[in-house]
């Protein structure tokens, strides 16, 4: 449908109150028309719109003029679900705005700061005196630049919690020295040292992260980012053609940043992991290889398992024969993906939305974590308005472009990656192996013994601060109160005074699952209060929980208390543990707002770790 | 009206949340409060976009009304 159409219906459906349709018929809008005046167009809808949000605030601090960028950068926002707000700083006042601990900024509280300053205006000298310099007073700018960012990010860490994107600094396109420079320590290698220096000062603080501005000018094209007029009379930095690509960068980090994030990739196989149909054209006919154009699906396929090193799990859910497709998979000589690469599949000729349900379902994994790929429309429309939860990757008509729309996909996205998230797909694999084995054994009792588990639970660590904090902010069905904490939240738990924060690391006959829960408790007047307790949905349903309370309870006793009690807050995800404190003899004490509280008094009562799980108590 | 009039109103409607067929040739900045120098640039970038064109500033200072620019953008897909 076009555009103008789509807007027509935008505003007519709002007239009727359908707040959900218009909201995914905007959404179809932008991804239509991604253009400034789209933007616009959404962004003066949004207010009228009764649908959740997550809501989100950012700063922008700058050197520039961004003010046309935030509507797209709303706009893109929306889309994903997210209702953003923006503030922005004064005109070259960022440094002022960080070190002062009562500036704007913080009064904002914000929860991500992007800095976005350009190379002209950190180093003027560099810039355009780099000719003059000799190597000394380039050297000293280099430290001068260097020194201030890293000061800035000690002083955003100094007084806020908030993530923090900055811009790296851009290379000239033309350098000052023209052919010498490359022969040189010229001016682009003075530029490259401060983006060095600066990624070490940002690895030194924890949501901290570069946005790789020289990069992105790069791949747009160094001699047309930039519009000279319109900063000689306006200070925009980028020129209008180009204000989208900065949007959709800064719309890439949001996904991360709000945890909205695919868990597993679902592909398409005709048409989409190779060219053609396998069921009519066969093993010959079929296009997959190093050459045209069998070489774009070999592109899909390469980024499907560098997805799976992100911790990304990878999924098939296709209209096929099951046999015919395996045969190809097995042994068409030009797959780069095998059939263990896949932790699951669904081929067969129900509705996709019903297989992508299905695969959530075996994955135990939330539908809202699932991304879709297919080339065919007809499909991805059917997904979107049955499972409108599922995020559905849009493709461009021609397979060349595939590879590119799915680099794109925000929610692919991570900003950190755990030991864990690598080996996430072995998981998987031993979760289907032990469903296999639950299947054959027969008593839960014997079940649980055949896993031979060892939990070894971890007070806070250096080590295990970055798993701890991605697991309480991703853990969504076996979560008792589903409060997130940032990494900075959880490390400044960990050191305050009777509180306790502890992991717990699960080994079975399988695999080392890693560590798959969380505890934080803090004890007062005899009191433990439980404030977080998780547990990953790789483990639920093995009595890990179990184990976890267990230690829990002895380490309140440990800090004299009398009582441990924990609140139950229940989410549309979460009732998998909505008896666990029941289930272990607690009571109810009090209710609020659909929440309940439960107690156990520790004078009477405990919690024993179940014998067929092997309780181990490390040193932090 | 000419089509480069009409995409025009369209981006003027979006912007400032007045319904396109509202946005006449003149529909101008002094006519508009919400026309302000923050919603210029939104309406230059956003024109200068849709038809991948860049305007000189002299260009971005006679763009007063919708008249206005619809005929600087004619004239600049013109050569």
């Amino acid at each position: 449908m076009e555009a103008t159409e789509l807007r027509k219906q935008v505003d007519s459906l709002i007239v009727e109150k359908r707040h959900q349709e218009a909201a995914a018929t905007l959404a179809q809008l932008w991804r239509v028309d991604g253009s400034s005046a789209t933007a616009n167009f959404i962004v003066s809808r949004i207010e009228s719109l009764d649908v959740e949000l997550k809501p989100f605030k950012v700063a922008i601090l700058r050197s520039y003029t961004v003010e046309p960028i935030v509507p797209l950068l709303r706009a893109a926002a929306f889309s994903s679900g997210i209702n953003l707000t923006v503030e922005l700083g004064e005109f070259n006042a960022y440094m002022q705005e960080i070190l002062d601990g009562e500036s704007s900024l913080y009064k904002f509280a914000p929860d991500a700061v992007i800095l976005a300053v350009q190379s002209a205006d950190y180093a003027p000298d560099l810039w355009g005196d780099f000719a003059k310099l000799d190597g000394e007073k380039s050297k000293a700018a280099v430290e001068r630049v260097s020194g201030q960012l890293a000061q800035m990010i000690a002083g955003l860490r100094q007084h806020s919690k908030a993530h923090f994107v900055i811009h790296n600094l851009e290379t000239p396109a033309w350098p000052a020295n023209g052919l010498f420079d490359a022969q040189s320590e010229g001016q682009v290698e003075a530029i490259r040292a401060i983006n060095r220096n600066l990624r070490a000062a940002a690895r030194e603080f924890k949501g901290v992260y570069v946005l790789d501005y020289d990069a992105l000018v790069a791949r747009h094209g160094r001699d047309t980012w930039r519009d000279e007029h319109k900063w000689l009379t306006m200070r925009m930095a980028i020129s209008s053609k180009n204000l989208p690509h900065m949007a959709r960068e800064w719309h890439r980090f949001l996904h991360p940043l709000t945890n909205k994030l695919c868990k597993c990739a679902v592909f398409d196989l005709d048409n989409t992991l190779w060219g053609g149909i396998i069921g009519e054209d066969g093993m010959e006919g079929i296009k997959l290889s190093a050459e045209y154009p069998g070489a774009a699906h070999q592109a899909v396929q390469r980024f499907a398992l560098d997805l799976r090193e992100r911790g990304i799990v990878l999924a098939i859910c296709s209209k096929n024969n099951e046999a015919d497709a395996f045969e190809a998979i097995d042994n068409h000589p030009g797959m780069i993906l095998k059939r263990e690469h896949f932790s699951a599949h669904r081929i067969n000729w129900s509705p996709k939305s019903e297989n992508l349900k299905e695969l959530a379902k075996e994955l135990n994994i939330g539908i809202d974590s699932l991304a879709f790929i297919d080339d065919n429309p007809v499909e991805r429309q059917q997904v979107r308005s049955a499972v409108p939860e599922v995020m559905v990757v849009e493709l461009p008509k021609s397979p060349m472009g595939y590879i590119d729309a799915l680099r794109a996909f925000p929610p692919f996205e991570r900003l950190a990656l755990s030991a864990e998230d690598k080996k996430r797909h072995e998981f998987y694999e031993a979760a289907k192996q032990a469903r296999a084995l639950e299947s054959k054994v027969g008593s839960r009792e014997d079940f649980y013994r055949s896993l031979e588990q060892r939990a070894i639970v971890t007070p806070l660590n250096s080590m295990n601060l970055k798993r701890t904090a991605q697991l309480i902010n991703k853990t969504n069905q076996f979560n008792l109160t589903t409060r997130r904490h940032s990494e900075q939240d959880v490390a400044e738990f960990g050191e305050r005074p009777g509180w306790y924060v502890v992991s717990i690391q699960v080994v079975d006959r399988f695999t080392d699952n890693g560590i798959v829960g969380v505890a934080i408790t803090h004890t007062d007047d005899k009191v433990c209060e439980i404030d977080s307790f998780l547990l990953s949905c790789r483990v639920i349903a093995r009595t890990v929980e179990t184990a976890l309370l267990s230690h829990l309870v002895a380490q309140a006793r440990e800090q004299g208390a009398e009582r441990i009690q924990g609140w139950f807050l229940p989410t549309k995800k979460n009732p998998p543990a909505s008896n666990f404190y029941k289930d272990h003899g607690f009571e109810k004490i009090d209710e609020q707002d659909g929440g309940v509280l439960w107690s156990l008094d520790l004078t009477k009562n405990d919690v024993s770790c179940p014998e067929w799980i092997e309780l181990v108590v490390a040193k932090g | 009206m000419s089509q480069s009039l009409s995409a025009v109103a369209q981006i003027a409607a979006d912007l400032f949340g007045v319904s396109a067929d509202k946005v006449t040739d003149s529909f101008s900045a002094e006519s508009t409060d919400k026309w302000d120098s923050v919603a210029h640039l939104n309406l230059v970038t956003a024109v200068e976009e849709r038809f991948d064109i860049m305007f000189e500033p002299e260009e971005v200072d006679e763009m007063k009304t919708i008249g206005a620019i619809a005929k600087l953008v004619d004239e600049k897909r013109a050569g």
